[in-house]
């Protein structure tokens, strides 16, 4: 009798330059001997897959190719040899510029088949800079060396930013600082395309010097312009790690900043840009039909590189990749309460309760924003109770039952974080017992999280429960 | 100039250092304390000294000033051990010594102290006493504490139902506070659990003075499928309220221990009541379901 479970994750992370697929495995075990009341823990996270990484095919400028898309990610299962109904979860990470809404549409449309409905396709800033940084390793760094460390994530079109607080994530940005927002034709290495942000960046430099940077008239005009470009990029990185005061081509740039202001002890580099920070070369810089080389040059002599103690993280281009497949995974508490035959459940929108004036919670005005055919049902999250006695739970019970039978969604899904899933599921069975009950503990949600759980284990009771931070900070 | 000048000079200076030293030692480590002046003294009550047992070991931050703090109150509140607790000279603060005796106090008091009379009637539970006379008798002769003496087994058969599916037992055993403090929460819920999947629960018995083994006892005599018996763990300096459940399937006289199935460290730092209730509650069923406990039941 195997009390361990596997389940095949699969990450897909889709931006501006390139998409790429990894597939991993976690091995899930029970870590208490007997009849103790069981734990459980990721014991193993293994990759089995890494894909190549593609160029992100697209039609224009602004548009994503869904077949060619499509094909790359057939060709990917292929080559990992799976097929879509072996994937237990996941994510697909659409990134950058490539997350604008008629992409990601079109992105999940022509992804169904392999996604379907096992893996949900999901977008935004906040959220990728927190999986870059897990993925990246600096969240380990981080936790492992009781550090603050700040995860930079170099891509073709943004720079996404984390900082780890002694392993917890206490906040993010998102720049428009990128390899490939200015292009080269790779025989002549002159400047094919210049993406809006660049442009704006630029104009503004022309506006405040008075001279005209494109075109430019030869090469090496060319080629200082793009540095004057790059290096105003990189200190806009560092006006927003350091909070100094924005200088005026940093509206142009910067897409969100929620980074609190604290000191740092480090730094780690990630994303397809880092692989030249840690080893610069130059000689060949055109060679990807980008400046990220070059780029790469500029950040090894902004403030960021030259003050803060660098660390190496264990990824550069796979870790938004890698953060997708392997480290969006939490296992809840072992004392939960699920009605039989109900999971997987998917994509389910988490409700933060309201404080009502007589000192009691609902959740149901919450839940009719999500009151439509997309969601099936909802979790409705319990707030930290003053105490765990049983009559408050018994309370709680009833105040959530009078609530859940006015919302439509099955299974009646509850979640709280403090350990007290079993006993309030059982409450609730007792006063609905006709009802499919999924009640978790262990699991810390905020509002605009959506979550996956998946099957119990083999004998035990806790489930595997991916939660996908949607928006990181309001 | 002689050597032996040269020398008493040094040694001279090397003291006067030694001594400055030892002086900015003593100032940094210890706290501050107040002067007391003789009209203050006068004034002094108990109830002016902080309780020291009140005090979160936790979150109590001893060390003076601590290079990274962050890093100390992680390090504290990764573990209940005494660590992180600074020191005078070589040996541990008075706060940290006076605190060590006062919960070695507070489990003495827990493994001496007594149950309230009235708390099996509050729970409509049985009340019987095993074949120990008094506190003494119980520490000091485990074997008494497993067994009945005929009146109180006449109590049983009176009181008690016959051949029920769960038999449930609380007993004070090494620590009457545990009982008190997790009895309230932890029975109910498991009743609640038991009684939504359709077992049928005989009447709580409270057994005072009595071991694990006097499950032996009651199962004998009610012939329930199956025991489960409450009772207070041997109090430890980290807190004195752990409860235990042993669980025994067709209990019988000179049943093995290794047929015993434990749930343990049951407390607000461990597992708490209220969920303890509800866990052992889908223990029994999946219990009764394979007909056996200890190490037959896997």
């Amino acid at each position: 009798m195997t009390k361990e479970i596997t389940l095949t994750s699969i990450g897909i992370d889709i931006g501006t330059t390139t998409t790429q697929m990894v597939l991993s495995r976690l091995t899930l075990v029970n870590v208490m001997p007997g009849t103790q009341v069981p734990k459980i823990e990721i014991t193993r996270k293994s990759v089995v897959y890494m894909g190549t990484v593609h160029f992100t095919p697209f039609l224009d400028r602004n548009r994503v190719d869904g077949i060619a898309l499509r094909n790359i990610i057939a060709h990917e299962y292929q080559c990992a040899g799976i097929q879509p109904q072996d994937v237990d979860t996941g994510a697909v990470i659409i990134t950058g510029e490539t997350a604008k809404k008629e992409n990601a549409s079109e992105i999940v449309h022509a992804l169904a088949e392999f996604a379907g409905e096992f893996v949900v396709a999901t977008a935004g800033p906040d959220l990728e800079s927190v999986i870059a940084g897990k993925g990246s390793g600096a969240e380990e760094i981080s936790k492992r060396q009781h550090i603050r460390v700040a995860n930079l994530d170099i891509g073709g079109g943004t720079s996404n930013i984390a900082i780890f607080d002694r392993g917890v994530c206490i906040g993010t940005a998102c720049i428009n600082v990128g390899g490939r927002l200015f292009e080269v034709e790779t025989l002549s290495r002159r400047l094919s395309y210049i993406s809006p942000p660049a442009q704006k960046l630029a104009s503004c430099l022309e506006n405040q010097s008075g001279k005209t940077l494109f075109p430019a008239c030869s090469f090496e005009a060319e080629q200082a312009a793009i540095k004057t470009c790059l290096a105003e990029m990189t200190s806009c990185v560092d006006h927003v790690l350091f909070h100094q005061p924005p200088a005026a081509g940093d509206a142009a740039l910067v897409m969100t900043n929620h980074l609190p202001d604290v000191a740092l002890d480090g730094i780690v580099f990630s994303g397809g840009v880092a692989r030249y920070i840690y080893q610069p070369e130059l000689e060949n810089w055109w060679v990807h039909g980008d400046v990220g080389p070059l780029l790469a040059e500029a950040f090894r002599d902004s403030k960021v590189f030259k003050s803060l103690q660098v660390y190496r993280g264990e990824e550069t281009i796979h870790a938004t990749v890698l953060g997708a497949g392997v480290h969006t995974v939490n296992v809840s508490g072992s004392t939960v309460m699920v009605s039989k035959n109900v999971l997987p459940l998917r994509n389910i929108p988490a409700i933060y309760p309201e404080l009502k004036s007589d000192g009691t919670w609902t959740w149901v005005n919450l839940a009719r924003n999500f009151d439509n055919s997309l969601y099936r049902t909802f979790a409705l999250v319990v707030p930290p109770l003053p105490d765990t006695d049983f009559t408050t739970i018994v309370a709680l019970a009833q105040q959530l039952a009078t609530e859940l039978m006015q919302l439509d969604g099955t299974p009646k899904v509850v979640v709280t974080q403090q350990d007290i899933g079993k006993v309030l599921g059982q409450s609730l069975r007792c006063i609905l017992p006709k009802q499919e009950i999924v009640c978790l503990d262990g699991i810390e949600l905020k509002l605009g999280d959506f979550l996956d759980i998946a099957k119990p284990l083999p004998y035990e009771e806790a489930v595997p429960v991916i939660v996908k931070t949607l928006v990181f900070a309001r | 100039m002689g050597v032996d000048t040269n020398i008493r000079l040094i040694v001279e200076q090397v003291l006067a250092e030694m001594n400055q030293t030892a002086k900015g030692a003593v100032d940094g480590s210890v706290i501050p304390r107040q002067p007391v002046t003789s009209e203050e003294q006068a004034e002094f009550t108990d109830d002016y000294l902080d309780d020291l047992a009140g005090i979160d070991l936790q979150r109590y931050l001893q060390v003076p000033k601590p290079v990274n703090a962050e890093l100390y109150k992680d390090m504290k509140l990764a573990t209940p051990s005494r660590i992180g607790v600074w020191r005078t000279g070589v040996r541990p603060l008075t706060d940290t010594l006076l605190r060590f005796r006062a919960d070695h106090a507070m489990a003495q008091d827990s493994v001496l102290g007594e149950v309230p009379e009235k708390f099996a009637a509050q729970y409509n539970m049985v009340p019987v006493v095993t074949k120990c006379s008094s506190k003494d008798e119980y520490l000091t002769r485990p074997d008494l504490g497993r067994l009945l003496d005929a009146e109180n087994i006449e109590i049983l058969r009176k009181q008690c139902e016959k051949g029920v599916k769960v038999q449930v037992v609380v007993a004070d055993g090494l620590s009457s506070k545990a009982v008190e403090a997790n009895i309230p929460n932890l029975l109910p819920a498991m009743i609640q659990g038991l009684n939504s999947m359709g077992i049928a629960v005989g009447t709580t018995i409270f057994v005072k003075y009595a071991r694990v083994g006097i499950m032996d006892v009651i199962g004998e005599e009610l012939k329930p499928e199956v025991v489960i018996i409450l009772l207070g763990e041997r109090p430890g300096l980290g807190t004195g309220e752990s409860m235990s459940a042993y669980i025994g399937y067709n209990a019988r006289r000179g049943m093995l221990e290794s047929e015993r199935t434990v749930v343990s460290n049951i407390h607000k730092g461990g597992l708490p009541s209220a969920e303890a209730g509800a866990h052992l509650a889908d223990l029994l069923k999946r219990i009764l379901d394979a007909k056996a406990t200890g190490v037959n039941f896997k």
